[in-house]
């Protein structure tokens, strides 16, 4: 029934969509989302999380029960590292720890006393509630930046008629429907990917700040993350949305972050951390791979754009267009414009460019955050409407074994690049386990259990903090994914095949 | 009248007409202007087209049967120079590695990486690396090009029977057409002057030897009177597979086999090599690479329209492992010391052109007023080093700072080739000192190596002198400091490669 009247809605609303030229005004519904929910929300007063924390409210202290999201979220200040928590909850603390004091010290290397974490802006936007008070940062990402700045919705949000209210109506007082998988992951993305004011550039890493690579399904699946809520439980549609959506909605910060930094005539320009870490940072020699796989349109000795976020980006449209039946799918050709420039690729025959200026790119970036946006606003849409379509099993395998061969060309790597590789494995993993996982694709375990083997950041030896890179990825290494991604393409042994 | 006077009279009006001529600066005249204050830049000699090298070894020219080879060099060695290079000097078979298996991978994977463009050059037809592998004279095609390979990459093949000789006679000594028939008359007393007005290249002057040198070593711009490409080795030729370029011209004077009988054209009757040669090469080597790697990174940024392309940024001027270093300890950042404005994440300027250390040149004083020089370079710094559009990395403001930069290093050049032999002993020897009391990183391989080249440099002047020579301390910092075959790896023990260099200092 649910299902029927989806569809049913869905037609409506793509009936609605197509023919909206030539309705007069009058007819549009009041409350159109026209902007993402939770990205560039303006500040409000930030609440502290502990007025969320009354037993009867939030802080019921039965860990993982409803009533008790913040006993779940920060169960007790002295949880190690190692004990379910939610991270964000540590997020100030970390300003406080070595590699914090002395990242401030080589950031600002002319100043005796260089500007300490904790009340330094740039670190406090994302690693505490943005605009908070100190006493409020304190908490760290505390509820305020996920679910938005409360004085509008706190005396309000439990009763009856919040729950009647739609997500439009709510997002227009600050809330944000997290439950909206839009509204989540391109908030998430504002401070895991970026955002205008928010960049973690080369600088910062340079100076000792993890890099950012953001992919939502992977975290589901972390063992010490404790998710103070519940997922829906059709796996199956909701794993591949999340997947899709999270493709997307990371790409368009990084997109964002891009933007801004082109904006500032001040910013460093080429800005390295938009380009892919370890085609730099890699030990150079004879025996080394060289050149980017097939994928030879790029110049060599030039690293790739944002591989992290732009590796998959048409196999997601693909999906997309699998998954969200009655949305179009995101368009890319605006996507494709600044991958050419950004990494000086050119038609044949043509002279290689120069890196692009920043002006060059600051013109582009506008079109493409307004393709990515039309999307996403499109899909916040769908998923305020719960209109997408039941996704099959099957389908998702074939989505799954798509991805994976997107991957290959022609039995070979199409690129070298660890970020184009992890991207596809965790591509395929998301619809792995949104098809059902072992349960239904037993042969897929074996083949992704070494990809991400063979992708993981190795140890100098046993006992010792993993590289912040993948080390020394050669050959042997190359060839052995290959041969995984090779596996999972065909599909041969998908139902449980040998080695 | 004095002598100097006397060639005066005879070749001012000759410097005159060739002044009116060629409405370009010249190097000035070293015998007439010995002190020179202004900055000159390095302006390649000119002369006529280049006519190949087997012209030259002709066996009543220089092609007798190669007796220094067997009885050592002597002042009739230019008899058979040609049959000596030709038997043990390395640039004759520069052509010949441009058909082997090395080649062949690097032209693979630049063909790759120009997916439909439908001419795929071989290295023996591209003018990127015949420029530097052959008489570059020979390279450049003024015929139309084809139609599908438009950018001027075909050299003209018609020259490729003389591409063979590899770096032949006229790659250093000049075009010979302004010259060939007439220089076999010149007589002792006119011939420096006899230079200036046919262009053979000077290379009895080290500085414009090392210059000469540094045009293939490091790479130069083009050069339309001469008929030259563009000579430049940049990071997609690396990443193609072709080594980067590490050189030091005093361990080059070293290594190669001189065909020659070493002496100062100007000074009729000097003696061979002077016992202070090895330490005025390594200085006079060192500012000439440092002008070349400036007039380079000229070339590089000014250069990249549709007919002449170049990238910019261009990594190959940053040192190789400011970017190339795996990422392995989280809790370590890269690198730990940052001098200068260099911020952590910012590359370092490439620190095989030996001026990464501007402070350094300090030193020099008082056998040289190095302070523009260093004020001049510590701009050059600021603008390649940081990357911030405010502060100057843009291409079109790179070729103003790094062309002053040039000049203030040509002066200095110039200036040294006068000074006397127990001065720049003396001068290298405070340089050293000077170098080695700044404290290495971790990853300053390239400069210990520079430091490395200048200590054994100093080490064969005092052989020269006469002073006992014990080569094994020096076997084995090389050990440690060269790079094991195939791989680069640029960390290094920073204290005890420093000690063990400072134990060299004599």
């Amino acid at each position: 029934m649910r299902t029927a009247v989806c569809l049913m809605l869905g037609i409506v609303v793509a009936g609605w969509a197509v023919g909206s030229p030539d309705l007069p005004p009058a007819t549009l519904p009041a409350l159109q989302p026209n902007k993402l929910y939770g990205v560039g929300l303006p500040h409000g007063d930030v609440t502290p999380a502990t007025s969320c924390a009354a037993a009867s409210c939030h802080g019921g202290g039965q860990t993982g029960r409803p009533g008790s999201e913040l006993t779940t979220w920060a169960p007790d200040l002295s949880v190690g590292p190692n004990d379910p928590h939610d991270p964000h909850s540590r997020a100030y603390r970390v300003l406080f720890n070595q590699v914090s004091v002395r990242m401030a010290r080589l950031l600002e290397p002319d100043k005796e006393k260089p500007c300490p974490p904790h009340l330094n802006q740039l670190c406090l936007k994302c690693h505490s509630v943005d605009g908070a008070n100190p006493q409020v940062a304190a908490e760290g990402v505390g509820c305020a930046a996920c679910h938005g700045t409360s004085e509008e919705w706190l005396t309000i949000h439990y009763q009856p008629s919040w729950k009647s209210k739609s997500n439009p109506e709510k997002a227009k007082s600050k809330f944000i429907p997290t439950k909206n998988l839009v509204a989540r992951v391109s908030n998430c993305a504002t401070c895991h990917v970026g955002g205008k004011d928010r960049d973690v550039n080369h600088d910062l890493i340079a100076a000792g700040h993890p890099r950012l690579a953001f992919e939502y399904t992977r975290f589901h699946y972390q063992p010490t993350y404790q998710k103070h809520w519940k997922d829906p439980d059709d796996t199956a549609t909701y794993e591949s949305r999340a997947w899709v959506i999270g493709q997307v909605a990371s790409l368009r910060a990084a997109v964002e972050v891009l933007q801004a930094r082109a904006k500032n005539s001040n910013a460093p320009w080429p800005e390295f951390a938009g380009y892919s870490c370890y085609a730099c940072h890699q030990t150079v020699g004879n025996g080394e791979p060289r050149g980017s796989g097939t994928d030879t349109s790029k110049p060599l000795g030039w690293p790739g754009w944002e591989v992290w976020y732009t590796a998959t980006a048409v196999p997601a449209a693909l999906v997309a267009q699998k998954i969200f039946r009655d949305v179009p799918p995101p368009q890319l050709d605006h996507l494709k414009d600044l991958r050419y420039l950004m990494e000086r690729r050119t038609e044949p025959g043509q002279a290689v460019p120069k890196a692009p200026s920043q002006t060059d790119v600051l013109n582009v970036t506008e079109h493409v955050l307004s393709d990515l946006d039309r999307w996403l606003l499109d899909v916040q849409q769908a998923e305020d409407k719960r209109s997408t379509s039941p996704v099959s099993s099957e389908l998702l395998g074939q989505l799954g074994r798509d991805l994976a061969g997107s991957a290959l060309h022609d039995g070979k790597l199409r690129n070298h690049d660890w970020d184009f590789l992890a991207a596809h494995y965790l591509g395929t993993v998301a619809m792995y386990h949104a098809g059902g996982g072992t349960a239904k694709y037993p042969g897929w375990q074996d083949p992704l259990q070494k990809l991400g083997c063979d992708l993981h950041f190795p140890r100098s030896c046993e006992g010792e903090p993993r590289f912040n890179s993948p080390g020394a990825f050669g050959t042997t290494k190359l060839n052995k994914i290959q041969y995984n991604f090779g596996r999972l393409k065909s599909g041969f042994d998908t139902s449980g095949g040998s080695q | 009248m004095s002598r100097l006077g006397w060639i005066i009279s005879i070749f001012a009006p000759a410097a005159l007409v060739l002044w009116a001529a060629w409405p370009v600066a010249e190097t000035p005249w070293v015998l007439a202007a010995p002190q020179l204050t202004e900055a000159v830049a390095y302006e390649p000699p000119v002369s006529g087209g280049a006519v190949g090298g087997g012209g030259c070894a002709a066996a009543g020219c220089h092609g007798a049967p190669p007796r220094s080879l067997t009885n050592g060099l002597d002042r009739s060695t230019w008899s058979c120079s040609a049959t000596h290079w030709l038997a043990c000097d390395p640039h004759s078979r520069a052509h010949e590695v441009l058909g082997g298996e090395l080649a062949n991978r690097i032209m693979g994977h630049l063909n790759a990486a120009e997916p439909g463009n439908p001419l795929k050059l071989k290295a023996t037809e591209d003018v990127r690396c015949l420029a530097c592998h052959t008489n570059p004279g020979l390279v450049q095609s003024q015929k139309p090009q084809p139609k599908d390979r438009p950018d001027g990459r075909l050299a003209d093949l018609t020259f490729a029977p003389l591409h063979k000789n590899g770096v032949s006679c006229e790659a250093c000594h000049g075009n010979a057409s302004g010259w060939l028939h007439e220089h076999a008359n010149w007589v002792v007393a006119d011939r420096p002057g006899k230079y200036d007005t046919t262009q053979m290249v000077k290379l009895y002057d080290l500085g414009e030897r090392a210059r000469t040198c540094m045009g293939c070593h490091v790479g130069a711009p083009a050069d339309a009177i001469r008929g030259y490409p563009v000579r430049d080795m940049n990071h997609d030729m690396i990443a193609a597979g072709h080594p980067r370029l590490n050189f030091d011209f005093a361990d080059a004077q070293r290594r190669l086999p001189p065909h020659w009988y070493e002496k100062d054209r100007t000074k009729p009757g000097s003696p061979a090599r002077g016992p202070d040669f090895d330490a005025q090469a390594w200085l006079i080597g060192r500012l000439a690479h440092a002008e070349a790697a400036c007039d380079l990174l000229v070339s590089r940024a000014s250069r990249g329209n549709e007919k002449d392309p170049a990238p910019w940024p261009e990594f190959a001027e940053s040192a190789c492992v400011s970017c190339h270093h795996v990422i392995a300890n989280p809790d370590k950042p890269f690198p730990p010391p940052m001098p200068g404005n260099r911020r952590a994440g910012s590359p370092q300027w490439q620190p095989i052109w030996p001026v990464t250390r501007p402070d350094d040149l300090d030193a020099l004083e008082p056998l040289l007023k190095p302070q523009k020089a260093i004020a001049d370079l510590k701009k050059l710094l600021n603008a390649v080093e940081v990357p911030r559009p405010k502060l100057g990395n843009k291409p079109e403001e790179m070729p103003a700072v790094a062309k002053t930069a040039a000049e203030s290093l040509a002066v200095l050049r110039q200036q040294l080739t006068h000074a006397t032999g127990k001065d720049v002993r003396a001068g290298v020897d405070r340089l050293l000192r000077k170098g080695l009391s700044t404290p290495l990183s971790g990853y300053d391989r390239d400069i210990a190596c520079q430091l490395f080249y200048g200590l054994a440099a100093a080490e064969r002047t005092r052989m020269g002198w006469g002073e006992k020579y014990d080569a094994a301390p020096y076997t084995r910092e090389w050990e440690n400091l060269k790079l094991p075959p195939g791989k680069m790896v640029f960390a290094i023990n920073p204290d005890d490669t420093r000690d063990g260099l400072k134990r060299l200092l004599r």
